[in-house]
């Protein structure tokens, strides 16, 4: 159990953005207990609501906190505004949400997977791989039976 | 004669049939059917080839068939781990080296011949 000059610092390291995530958990748990002195009251409510998810109703209390609250607390008020914009999108975006937005990668970092394979039938040899790639699949599906049989070889040979 | 099954035995690999595979086999300026299919496959993160798969498939070519049931039976005793069936016309056979992981397979039906090569360079997750 850390002392209140421990958690002291943990909160200032908190405010500073300087905790790691166990650090984070640590501090929830402290200010979940019912321990918390009362002169402390305002940081355990912001810490309940960071451990409750920073749930949107917050933003109504945070509304009637005192002037001198902390900045940093003010400032969250604001974000839990934001995340609260961000969730109410979200909820509204269709579920095939690729058909509204782009999340292919840059051309310059598409991999063809197959590039380089090519077919040559009665000598005319083809290599457009939007023509060919069904019959690219079938091979490797081939392939991939013939590699399964290969594997069951080496591991009965105990290779 | 003696020399010539240690120099089989020693023989690099898969030998003979890359050097069938190798040659031009390819169209009906031959007289037979031919299909040659090269598939690569890459990893879809940094591009590099994973696999490498070569299929031939030959009709209508009794000679060819026969110098690849060749190549097979004299490469097989090279490769670490094969397998081999001959019933009547069908002839079917596996055979694995490796590093690189090479897998040959031949399948021989009468006159039609389908060979699948393919070379693993990185294993996949299953």
């Amino acid at each position: 159990m850390k002392s209140r000059d421990q958690i002291a610092e943990l909160v200032e390291k908190f405010l500073d953005g300087r905790t790691t995530n166990a650090e984070e958990r640590e501090l929830y748990a402290w200010f979940s207990s019912a321990e918390v002195p009362e002169e402390w009251c305002d940081l355990k409510e912001m810490f309940v609501w960071y451990e409750e998810g920073m749930p949107e109703q917050t933003q109504m209390k945070q509304a009637e906190k005192p002037r001198n609250k902390r900045s940093m607390w003010l400032a969250l008020g604001s974000m839990a505004g934001i995340a609260a914009s961000v969730a109410l999108v979200i909820t509204l975006m269709p579920s095939d949400i690729d058909d509204y937005v782009d999340v292919s990668l840059p051309e310059h970092n598409h991999v063809n997977l197959y590039e380089g394979s090519y077919i040559v039938e009665q000598g005319v040899r083809s290599d457009d791989l939007a023509y060919i790639e069904g019959d690219i699949e079938e091979l490797l599906e081939r392939a991939d039976n013939l590699e399964q049989r290969a594997d069951e070889l080496l591991a009965w040979a105990d290779i | 004669m003696a020399l010539l099954v240690v120099g089989v035995a020693e023989s690099s690999a898969q030998e003979r049939i890359d050097a069938l595979l190798n040659r031009d086999i390819g169209g009906v300026v031959n007289g037979y059917q031919c299909t040659k299919r090269i598939a690569v496959k890459r990893d879809p993160a940094s591009g590099e080839v994973v696999k490498r798969v070569m299929e031939v498939v030959i009709n209508n070519n009794k000679e060819l068939a026969k110098q690849f049931i060749e190549a097979f039976k004299l490469d097989l005793p090279t490769s670490d781990v094969c397998e081999e069936q001959q019933r009547g016309k069908v002839y079917v056979a596996t055979a694995v080296w490796l590093n690189p992981k090479r897998v040959y397979n031949i399948s021989v039906t009468g006159s039609v011949v389908v060979i699948n090569v393919q070379t693993i360079y990185r294993e996949e997750e299953k």
